[in-house]
């Protein structure tokens, strides 16, 4: 028998592999190529070696855990998934008495990796209730909640209802009441119209018997404006509903069907004074009301989460970044010359363009993420230490807070869109194979999105930064200091830089490029403010009127963040032998950011048009080192075949092998009549028409 | 007591709350809309009569109990797979009875409320039919609507093309039909697993037939890919014929209502005569006749890219529709202390997010039309075409070439445009857009593989940029080129075309700026290929160093497509009424469109840095005008709230209300317990840790 298709045979060291087997031979080819120590890159990743070891370890401890087992997740319904969530958090609470804080995180982290509903099913309680309690309540009031279960959720599952029908990023706006009665030393709790229903509680419909409930401090007539209270929402011993409490389930999302979010309407619901959390805000029993001296004080807890969703972007990414990448370099499509194998498409310039620069953002976020952890750790601990009469260190420290606010704000919307957009275009860049629900980016692009729009939507944060950013700016201008990551925007030079002939490879250079733009963005949107105030408008309309460029200022500024930071973490802690592939990755993410923004660096004048030839072909010059050492990079990140749950993604690269077992394995070939069959099929295929003669009239 | 002074608004006298409000505020801006919406729904539609006709069909869909979609987010995927089967056998009963221009109309509506079912038809009446009338004879089409394939009796045709291993190269399918001279038959074989036949929709659940592609071996000399007909299942019991290996591929991304399928063939054989052989020919003794033009055989293909830029129209005004109804009704922040929070529509940052994709929308419709009627025309001349009229044929081979790279470059930028604003308009609805009552989530997740299939959206643009390419050369040699490239021709005065203070409100200036941005990027890219060629390239690997100028190449020159119908249907077909609201429109998509690749306007010199201020002025002036009209240019979409199916989004604004309606209707609040209350919540919250003492030893 001849051989039917030549371009599919492919001989390497002698053998003859066609497209089912040759995938395993390509991806070992390709790991051969790798040049650095990868162990010295996942160090790196990571923060070094203890990182890495407790990272493994925890990992193998998510990976065995037969209850945390993920391969039949993709085909279960909702029902199932809620369920299932419930069994996997009972089956983490195990870890939760040895786990030290940043253990606790980093398994969630990494269990969010492969199943992002259940770490936020559990995430309701732990990170935003119990981050409430711990966050506005008094010592006392912690303590107390701990004592009723809440610390290691016996007895107790808690929630927490901010958003409303109604009103969602803006806080301030909430209308749930909660009115003090002196007479009992109570407050009502009061939902006061539909649009007013507490709405997308995550653990509301199913499992939570306490909720911290955002609701509109009245006392004596006088609205003081936005407070928290815990509520009890079902009885404890049989989860029936408390009086006055109506709930129900929200039922079908987008995605995350693991979550329980649910609606809340409170029925003049009496919860005693204690129950208003009292660190800032206090109620005495005569009905005195105490406000915090400073309001900023009351967000500090907000940025945690912003943090943590930092990281994630970083740890959902790479997994998706891997699969795509390990697929490219054993998928073959087309040939450029007759006769000879098709083209692996990792090989197609083009799709190292798709690609490549989003591993290098992949590896960038990881930084950014990094240095805002440290700097979180290190304000955090400063406040809880801090002596609040010391009004020197309090000053600085909502300094640093107000920063840290600032630049975790467009960090957190530009990594969460970044990362969904890693998602998609990979499974764009997987073809056909990418839509496949067992690839999984369908399901993780579908859980993933919501984190643009919770805690903070991402375009109200842009555009609460781009303010703050043009707050720095006039600040500067009346001679108060800046903070540092917006230093650059004290420097004179920058207004007359231009490339002027330097090596547009130089880190120095980039990073330049980058202060210019946004100090030029910045600086311009600042003199028009100063314009629109001088022209009567109040501050709030002017920074309405500049909307598009509050935007483009924090985006900017963030871009610039970011590559900073890359390079920041490279000289810092880069051992020799994987700071040069470090340097191509940080040099790829910086150049790429400056072809996909050219406009900017011609309008602001650091860059002429013919540079910007240059800068695409250093573009395309890096993605071909980049692409030389791909395996090495994605196999950098560490995870094994179950955080990759995606069969074309394996480490060994056989995809058509796994992709085809676990396509069977998930629906075995049985009977070819579909369960619809007799009822539905058959009797349309076999269907018989009616008679349709008519009525013959007797008509002349 | 009144809690929240910026929850109650008063209008014409009457207070309303966040609740009420929201009908109110939408007759308000509904009555603001000054031109005549009817109008311009017959000039989106191309006349009275197709809006009639429309609104025929819709009626019948919408009261057809079959097709309620009160339940459609929440189907599992057995349920909906089985729903879409009625579905489709209602549907075939109109492909009987009704002129073929008023079926595609019904397909098309069906899609915006149903892809699954608009496709699970479309697999046996787009692909299956169309192939076997567009490379059939005569007699066989005849031979298979005989067979039942034209009503669907007894018969269900699928599409056997993309194989595990190979998808958008064609020529590399792996399937093997070997022609056996001995019994005058075909041997259909699938020569190893990555050659299965993968993602035949139909395959899983209803085929009895399917055209596959395999390649034609005869005599040992393989003819490549072409076209055959085989039988999967027996018609009476629909068990699988001998040799046919079949399995369902389970759970997608999305589109779950279509079955879609593996197959695997070993050694089936089939007649002769099951080779579709308009083209090519194979006869009794083993001769084959290849056809004298291959461009002819891809004519087809043209087809479903036509009507996905259609349909990503479609798609596009239903939620582009909910997003702007809801941001019309939606308050969020005041940003004066004591007055009503501010509409979400009279947000500039707001208006730019989603005024440039209602434009986009509108573009959409006018460039497809217009290909759409240059399709119908060429295929007309087609098949009116005498066999020896040499100069005619070579006139429908170059229009069937212009088509061919026009549709290409539209199908990819229309349907990546579609899931774009899916995906914004979700965004813009907040936590909301997140509900799958309110539909973007289904929607994303079904169209997204539009980007994918009929021509992966990346290949057709790096396809599109060649033949871009390909026409400047030609016109370099003088040779002729079609009407889209046209513009080319004015090479000379393109290069150094500047705006040179003209007014960048004019039509004519923005078509021009756009032609001579697309002109000189492929004017570029055509003298490196000249010169790569020079240096001893050949036209592929030429072509392959150029793949991002093509990729390129090909987005500017769509976009100036899009651009240029947009004006010149206005200029042709829009009645004075409507003719400005129209123009703000087209004016407002291609002055955005320039902000958004400004770059290229100050590289080519066409604008200075200072001319990019004023084009963001302009896009802030038409964002605030065409908000001024924003309920008529949706309303004038004419869809239902049957065809919307998003709370939020429904036609009288009463948003809260039909949402809560919705959300309470699908999941009824019963009991507070979850169904697995006892098996696992329970067990979990009340679980008792152990005694965690440890045995004694008696050591020293």
């Amino acid at each position: 028998m001849i051989s039917p298709n030549l371009t599919a045979n492919v001989e390497i060291d002698g053998k003859q592999y066609n497209t089912f087997t040759e995938p395993p031979k390509a991806l070992a080819g390709e790991r051969a190529k790798v040049k650095f120590p990868i162990k010295d890159m996942t160090e790196f990743l990571h923060g070094g070696e203890e990182n890495v070891t407790m990272i493994e370890r925890l990992m193998t401890e998510l990976e065995r855990d037969p209850v945390l087992n993920v391969s039949g997740d993709y085909d279960m319904p909702k029902e199932q998934l809620r369920e299932t969530a419930v069994a996997r958090i009972a089956a983490l609470s195990g870890h939760w008495k040895k786990d030290t804080e940043k253990e606790a995180l980093l398994r969630s982290q990494l269990h969010g990796i492969v199943d992002m509903g259940t770490r936020i099913r559990l995430g309701v309680h732990t990170g935003l209730f119990m981050g409430a309690i711990r966050g506005s309540g008094t010592k006392e009031q912690y303590d107390y909640w701990v004592r009723k279960g809440a610390a290691d959720v016996k007895g107790f599952y808690g929630c927490f209802a901010m958003t409303e029908l109604g009103h969602g990023s803006n806080v301030a706006g909430l209308e749930t009441t909660a009115t003090y009665i002196q007479d009992t030393d109570e407050f009502i709790i009061n939902t006061p119209n539909t649009g007013a229903t507490k709405w997308w509680i995550g653990g509301a419909a199913h499992s939570a018997t306490h909720t911290a409930c955002f609701a509109r401090l009245l006392v004596d007539g006088k609205d003081y404006g936005v407070k928290i209270f815990v509520v009890q929402l079902r009885d404890v011993s049989s989860h029936s509903l408390m009086p006055g409490i109506a709930l129900g389930d929200i039922g079908k999302k987008m995605g995350r069907d693991a979550i329980d979010n649910g609606w809340i309407q409170f029925t003049n619901v009496r919860i005693p004074r204690q129950n208003m959390l009292m660190k800032y805000a206090k109620v005495s029993s005569t009905g005195k009301v105490s406000q915090p001296p400073l309001a900023q004080l009351t967000y500090g807890a907000l940025i945690g989460g912003r943090v943590t969703m930092i990281a994630d972007s970083f740890f959902v990414s790479q997994r998706f970044i891997t699969i795509a990448l390990r697929y490219a370099c054993v998928r073959r499509q087309f040939g450029t010359t007759p006769g000879q194998p098709e083209t692996k498409i990792i090989d197609y310039p083009y799709h190292q363009r798709r690609l490549l620069p989003l591993l290098a953002f992949t590896y960038a976020m990881k930084m950014a993420a990094d240095q805002s952890q440290i700097q979180y750790d290190q304000t955090t601990d400063l406040l809880q230490t801090i002596d609040p009469k010391d009004k020197g260190a309090l000053g600085k420290a909502i300094v640093d807070l107000k920063e840290l606010f600032a630049s975790s704000a467009g960090l957190k919307a530009f990594t969460t869109w970044t990362c969904a957009n890693i998602i998609d275009q990979c499974r764009q860049a997987c073809g056909g194979h990418g839509y496949s629900g067992y690839n999984g980016f369908g399901q993780a692009y579908a859980d993933w999105v919501v984190q643009c729009t919770w805690e903070g939507d991402n375009n109200v944060l842009c555009l609460s930064m781009g303010r703050g950013l043009i707050q720095s700016c006039l600040g500067h201008r009346k001679g108060k200091p800046l903070g540092s990551s917006v230093g650059y925007l004290a420097n004179k030079g920058l207004e007359q830089a231009t490339l002027s002939g330097r090596d547009l490879k130089d880190p120095k250079v980039l990073i330049e490029a980058w202060e210019k733009v946004a100090n030029g963005a910045i600086q311009r949107a600042t003199d028009k403010f100063v314009e629109l105030t001088k022209g009567g408008l109040s501050p709030d309309q002017a920074f309405e009127e500049l909307s598009q460029q509050r935007f483009q200022c924090a985006k900017i500024h963030t871009r610039k963040h970011l590559v900073t930071a890359f390079y920041e973490r490279i000289n810092a802690s880069a051992k020799a032998d994987v700071k040069p592939y470090l340097i191509n990755l940080a040099n790829l993410f910086t150049l790429w950011s400056i072809e996909e923004d050219s406009g900017l660096f011609l309008r602001e004048g650091f860059l002429q048009p013919k540079d910007i030839d240059q800068v695409t072909e250093l573009v395309n010059h890096y993605c071909k080192e980049v692409r030389d050492q791909v395996a090495g990079y994605t196999d950098a990140f560490g995870l094994s075949d179950w955080f990759i749950n995606a069969p074309i993604g394996n480490y060994d690269g056989d995809v058509y092998k796994h992709y085809f077992a676990k396509v069977n394995q998930q629906n075995p070939a049985q009977n070819p009549r579909p369960p619809y069959y007799e009822s539905t099929l058959r009797p349309f295929l076999f269907r018989e028409d009616e008679d349709d003669d008519i009525c013959e009239l007797d008509e002349e | 007591m009144n809690p929240n002074n910026t929850g109650t608004i008063e209008i014409n006298g009457k207070e309303y709350n966040t609740f009420t409000e929201p009908p109110v505020a939408m007759a308000q801006e509904r009555a603001k809309t000054s031109f005549p919406v009817r109008e311009m729904t017959y000039f989106l539609d191309g006349g009275e009569k197709n809006t009639l006709k429309n609104e025929q069909i819709m009626e019948e869909i919408e009261r057809d109990p079959l097709f309620n979609n009160d339940n459609y987010y929440d189907l599992n995927k057995e349920q909906i797979r089985e729903l879409t089967m009625e579905r489709v056998a209602k549907l075939s009963l109109f492909v009987r009875d009704q002129p073929e221009d008023d079926i595609k109309k019904r397909f098309a509506l069906i899609g915006i409320a149903d892809m699954g079912t608009y496709t699970r038809l479309g697999v046996h009446y787009g692909l299956f039919f169309g192939a076997v009338r567009g490379t059939g004879t005569a007699e066989q089409f005849g031979h298979w609507i005989s067979k039942g394939a034209g009503d669907l009796r007894k018969f269900y045709g699928c599409f056997s093309m993309t194989e595990l291993g190979h998808g958008s190269n064609l020529a590399g399918l792996e399937t093997t039909a070997i022609y056996d001279e001995e019994t005058d038959e075909f041997i259909i074989n699938t020569p190893h697993i990555a050659a299965t036949k993968w993602w035949i929709g139909g395959a899983a659940h209803t085929a009895t037939h399917t055209v596959v592609f395999a390649r034609l071996i005869v005599k040992g000399k393989d003819y490549g890919v072409k076209t055959f007909v085989v039988q999967l299942r027996n018609i009476n019991d629909h068990s699988l014929k001998v040799g046919i290996s079949i399995g369902d591929i389970g759970k997608k991304m999305g589109r779950d209502g279509i079955d879609n399928g593996w197959i695997q063939f070993t050694n089936v054989r089939i007649p002769r005569q099951n080779l579709l052989m308009k083209y090519t020919k194979v006869d009794r003794e083993g001769n084959v006749t290849q056809p004298p033009l291959a461009q002819l055989t891809y004519g087809s293909l043209i087809t479903g890219r036509v009507s996905m830029a259609s349909d990503s129209h479609q798609v596009g005004k239903r939620f582009i529709t909910i997003a702007l109804r809801y941001a019309c009704i939606r308050r969020q922040f005041s940003t004066t202390p004591g007055q009503p929070e501010t509409k979400i529509i009279d947000y500039p940052y707001h208006q730019r997010r989603l005024l440039p994709l209602l434009a986009y929308v509108y573009a959409l419709k006018m460039t497809a039309d217009e290909v759409g009627a240059l399709f119908s025309r060429t295929m007309l001349k087609m098949d009116d075409l005498k066999p020896d009229d040499k100069a005619g044929l070579n006139e429908v081979v170059s229009d069937v070439k212009e088509l061919f790279s026009v549709s290409a470059g539209l199908k990819a930028f229309s349907t990546w445009a579609c899931a774009d604003v899916i995906d914004k308009t979700r965004q813009a609805c907040g936590g909301h857009g997140y509900s799958g009552y309110n539909g973007f989530g289904q929607a994303y997740a079904d169209w997204v593989v539009q980007c994918t299939w009929e021509g992966d959206n990346n290949i057709l643009t790096l396809s599109a940029g060649r033949a871009l390419i390909q026409s400047a050369v030609a016109l370099r040699k003088g040779e002729p080129v079609g009407n889209a490239v046209s513009y080319l021709k004015r090479y000379k005065d393109l290069a150094n075309a500047k705006l040179n203070g003209r007014s960048l409100t004019d039509p004519k200036v923005l078509v021009e700026a756009w032609e001579v941005a697309a002109g000189n990027i492929i004017n570029r890219a055509t003298d490196q290929y000249e010169k790569l060629i020079g240096e001893g390239l050949n036209a592929d690997q030429a072509f392959e160093v150029l793949s991002q100028q093509r990729f390129q190449a090909a987005k500017v020159h769509t976009r100036r497509h899009l651009i240029a119908a947009f004006f010149s249907r206005i200029d042709t077909e829009a009645g004075e009424a409507i003719k400005q609201p129209l123009l703000n429109l087209a004016l407002l998509f291609a002055l955005w469109s320039i902000e958004e690749d400004s770059g290229l306007f100050l590289r080519e010199g066409f604008l200075e840095p200072k001319d990019i201020d004023t084009v963001t002025e302009l896009v802030n002036k038409y964002c605030t005008t065409v908000r001024e009209e924003v309920i008529g240019y949706t309303d004038a979409f004419n869809l239902s709230d049957y065809f919307i199916n998003a709370p939020i989004g429904c036609y009288d604004g009463d948003a809260y209300r039909h949402y809560f309606q919705k959300v309470n209707e699908q999941n009824p609040a019963r009991d507070p317990r979850p169904p697995y209350y006892a098996s696992t919540l329970k067990p979990f919250l009340f679980r008792e840790e152990e005694d965690d003492d440890i045995c004694e030893l008696d050591e020293e």
